[in-house]
């Protein structure tokens, strides 16, 4: 406002400043003003994974949406680094053949099995697509002139084109073998493992060509004790997407979680009815699945349940040319008769683990090389928990802060603070205003209010008002505004959501002018 | 715009083209030349004229003690500004000066013509300014006392000019009727004006809402070089006489015209509104750390250009004299007059007095233009020659703004006149 009216006055100003040697012109200016009007609500505690449903005919719903992170990495299908090692030769002809350079001397197609693959599961891939990985190559030549080689895998391709080599070989020398190396990454690279027949599973193709160096000065020999080396090295290969069989995998899970998201409510008493506690698992995976839970334990404490601890078989994902079509979920109650759940979170919780195992493929290879797996869908396993807002507590339950900036806007500022509060909450409420200033001493004002509890059915809030005296030392250097609500309840009360505290701030006072 | 111009020096031209006309038209040559077409003709002589000097300030709320407040610096207490502000009776508070001289005469008139030359030249220097009352308040006490109430700003602003002018024209010597064309130039210039503005802080301040929108114009070329302006105008006067009551009226206008701004100058314009009940503001991303912070683009509230061509009006003036004389001894004058920057119009009468045969004096009371009730005195002196000399003391006290008699006053102003009128 100041700049705004400055802005008016320094025109006005421009009319009547011109002497020189006069002392600066200084005047007072009263102000009242609003500065602060914010809601404190229960909403502005809650986020991520927790939630408030505004109740429509009753309390309102605290909704935890906890993620569990136990299955990501454990099923995707791992390829090992992998080495061959090759060599070639020019096969049993008698006599020495000068090399050629213009055409290949040799030239050789391969199928190479990936024979390690998922140990005993049986699993085989027809189709993987890797995000990273690299491929070494190494080759030692005994030929005494120079070549040119070509070694390419025809069954892997990035962005379209085949993944390959160029290398040239330096002749042997004086027993000297010609060594020529080289490596390329496979990132994003796909494999079609389905070999040269385009049925086969696991199976690499290369090919291999070598002919004289065009910048060879002589004709040299080969004969049939020359040997070319070849070794190739695939290692730290990351599977994005995969296809074929993932064989019968069981792997363990234990998966611990902190509840962070959660509301403040000191020593809650919570009135249970209507509380709802789901867990919620989605097969993505376009292979079947088996959870076995061991243990569920909610702080600390062995949940009891007639049927969660069974097996529990999810059928698998269906998938269409590398898009999730529909997952499959499954929806596990924890609070069904025999259930302890309502006991064991009749307090708020705070933490949450479970044991247990995952089976991959349960009924064996029943997709005929179908399943299908991208790590970026992995399977969700989520625990909903819904309580009512039907609490009695007791303590410090909403809190926020209001930034002052420091600034000169209001020099020499000396005035109140005028601190109005409206409570809807339907109980009594306790709130301490502190202004904490930036000045060296970090002088603190504050003030405490009682209001009563708000109507909110008759739109009749609680209203509270008090005032705290500021002076320029604390305002200039700006400041914090601490607002904490103090909420009691003797019993459990019915909250539907939209209960909130409005802070309002106005400065009323006096400040100086000065040009 | 120098077509313009010249369209009008033209048609006033025609308008005067018969009285020169004659001069050639009707005349007989005698002993020069017998055959001549012309006539040898008197020298032209003056048959009146008039040397004028006049400068007045004056304020229908700002006092000359707050003024000298102002001008020394310090702190201003309410104690100074108490006075003013129940000064503001009114919507508005205006303070305004005016000061230039002017010159004007007119030829002897010749035999058989109805027409005689006049003509006049001058400078003016005007400074108009104007305030609502709630802008006042805002300013100097702030918003405190005036929660609750939508606080008008629109219409405050403020200009200032420097005009030369010079005039030619007729005077019609049996009627003493005159009309001159006026070339006017001003020289510098600038304004400032809030067209619409308001500021309003609810009874409890629960919420502020307030909307500027504001232009400034200052008549200066790039690196701040002079950019006259010029205009075309009429000025005349059309005095009424009856031959059996003792009444004068005189009707005159002034700078009755054009001003043809070029482009070039100066514009600054703001137009910005802001509405919250506190943190954060709503509308245009302003909050207020972001006004406190500066972080505020000037561009989003101030643009600045440079102006187009335009026509704008002249400070004309209008005004009607009356005298009448109540006995040989004393006459009563009234007067009125409009324009000229003057937010309202100005009234004045008085009683003159004749002293002696040389001397006439007289009082008159004033209300309007910028300032308040104020009184003037003035003398007239008839000096040997034909010759009168004519001075006016605008609030005598006010005269003596740095002393503390003349704190309270808010109109000051002095007129010399020395004329010469050949009957």
């Amino acid at each position: 406002m100041r700049k705004f009216l400055l802005f008016i006055s320094a025109i006005s100003a421009i009319c009547i400043i011109g002497c020189e040697d006069r002392e600066p012109l200084s005047w007072e200016s009263d102000i009242f003003l609003p500065l602060v009007d914010e809601k404190i609500s229960w909403l502005d505690f809650v986020e991520d994974t927790l939630d408030i449903e505004v109740g429509v005919d009753g309390p309102a719903t605290i909704v935890w949406h906890q993620p569990i992170d136990m299955i990501a990495g454990n099923l995707a299908p791992i390829l090992p680094d992998t080495s061959l090692e090759e060599n070639i030769g020019i096969g049993n002809i008698p006599v020495q053949i000068p090399v050629p350079t213009e055409y290949p001397f040799i030239v050789q197609e391969e199928e190479l099995p990936i024979t390690n693959l998922g140990g005993s599961s049986g699993a085989y891939l027809r189709e993987v697509v890797v995000s990273s990985g690299e491929m070494v190559f190494a080759v030692e030549s005994t030929i005494e002139g120079e070549l040119e080689m070509s070694y390419y895998l025809t069954c892997c391709t990035i962005d379209g084109d085949t993944v390959g080599i160029d290398l040239v070989i330096p002749p042997a020398v004086d027993g000297e073998l010609g060594v020529a190396t080289g490596s390329m990454s496979l990132e994003n690279a796909f494999f079609d493992l389905t070999g040269t027949s385009g049925v086969g599973n696991n199976l690499i193709t290369t090919f291999f060509s070598a002919q004289g160096s065009p910048n060879s000065e002589e004709i040299f020999y080969a004969d049939s004790d020359d040997n070319i080396k070849v070794t190739v090295q695939f290692k730290d290969f990351e599977v994005q997407s995969a296809l074929g069989y993932f064989g019968n995998l069981q792997a363990g899970f234990s998966a611990e979680e902190i509840l962070d998201d959660t509301i403040p409510l000191p020593n809650p008493i919570l009135n249970m009815e209507g509380a709802k506690a789901t867990l919620l698992l989605q097969n993505t995976i376009g292979a079947d699945l088996r959870f076995n839970f061991d243990t569920l334990a909610i702080d600390g404490q062995q949940l009891q349940h007639p049927s969660f601890f069974g097996i529990h078989d999810m059928a698998r994902a269906q998938w269409i040319n590398g898009e999730l079509y529909s997952a499959t979920e499954l929806e596990l109650d924890l609070t069904e008769d025999g259930s302890n759940l309502v006991t064991l979170v009749e307090l708020i919780p705070e933490n949450f683990k479970t044991v247990g195992n995952i089976e991959l493929n349960p009924y064996g290879d029943i997709s005929l090389g179908n399943d299908y797996l991208d790590v970026g869908q992995t399977p969700n396993l989520e625990l909903l928990l819904e309580i009512p807002l039907n609490v009695g507590f007791e303590g410090i339950v909403l809190d926020d802060s209001y930034v002052l900036d420091p600034s000169s806007d209001f020099p020499e500022f000396d005035g109140q603070l005028l601190i109005d509060m409206w409570s809807t909450f339907p109980v009594s409420v306790d709130a301490t205003f502190e202004y904490v200033s930036n000045n060296e001493e970090g002088t603190t004002v504050y003030g405490d209010l009682a209001l009563n509890s708000g109507k909110l059915l008759l739109d009749q809030p609680a209203h509270g008002f008090m005032e705290l005296q500021v002076d320029k030392g604390i305002v200039d250097p700006g400041g914090t505004i601490n607002v904490t609500v103090y909420l009691e309840t003797k019993d459990a009360v019915e909250f539907d959501g939209t209960e909130d505290i409005r802070v309002q701030v106005r400065a009323k006072g006096t400040y100086l002018i000065e040009e | 715009m120098m077509r313009m111009i010249f369209s009008t020096i033209a048609i006033v031209s025609l308008a005067f083209s018969s009285i020169n006309a004659q001069v050639y038209t009707t005349s007989e040559s005698s002993s020069f030349r017998n055959d001549s077409l012309f006539k040898k003709s008197d020298p032209v002589s003056i048959r009146e004229y008039s040397f004028e000097f006049w400068g007045n300030q004056t304020s229908n709320t700002i006092t000359a003690g707050f003024m000298n407040t102002i001008g020394h610096g310090g702190f201003i207490s309410k104690d100074d500004l108490d006075p003013i502000m129940n000064a503001h009776i009114g919507n508005f508070g205006y303070l305004g000066a005016n000061a230039g001289f002017n010159v004007s005469w007119s030829t002897k008139p010749r035999e058989g013509k109805q027409w005689s030359l006049c003509g006049s030249f001058g400078s003016e220097v005007i400074v108009d300014s104007r305030w609502t009352k709630d802008l006042f308040q805002l300013i100097w006490y702030g918003n405190a006392n005036l929660v609750g109430d939508v606080n008008v700003i629109s219409g405050s602003g403020a200009r200032v000019g420097l005009f030369n002018r010079l005039s030619l024209g007729g005077i019609k010597n049996d009627t003493k009727q005159r009309i001159e064309l006026s070339f006017v130039q001003r020289l510098v210039g600038g304004e400032w004006s809030v067209p619409y503005g308001y500021f309003y802080v609810t009874e409890d301040a629960d919420s502020l809402e307030t909307y500027l929108q504001t232009e400034a114009r200052l008549h200066f070329g790039a690196d701040n070089t002079l950019m006259p302006t010029y205009g075309v105008a009429i000025s005349g006067m059309v005095p009424i006489r009856s031959e059996d009551l003792p009444v004068e009226i005189d009707i005159y206008f002034k700078d009755v015209g054009l001003l043809f701004e070029p482009e070039g100058s100066q514009v600054y314009w703001v137009q910005e509104g802001i509405s919250t009940t506190g943190l954060p503001v709503f509308g245009d991303s302003l909050t207020w750390e972001n006004i406190i912070d500066g972080n505020i683009s000037t561009d989003t509230l101030l643009q600045s250009g440079k102006s187009v061509n335009r026509m704008a009006l002249l400070p004309s003036k209008l005004g009607a004299t009356l005298r009448f004389d109540i006995s040989e001894k004393i006459g009563f004058n009234a007067h009125v007059s409009v324009g000229g920057w003057m937010p309202e119009p100005l009234y004045s009468c008085g009683i003159d007095y004749k002293y002696s045969d040389n001397i006439n004096l007289g009082a008159r009371t004033k209300i309007g233009g910028w300032g308040d009730e104020r009184l003037e005195l003035y003398g007239r002196i008839d000096i040997p020659g034909d010759r009168v000399l004519y001075i006016a003391v605008e609030e005598p006290i006010g005269l003596f703004f740095q002393d503390s008699n003349g704190a309270h006053t808010t109109c000051r102003g002095i007129t010399l006149r020395l004329s010469k009128e050949n009957e």
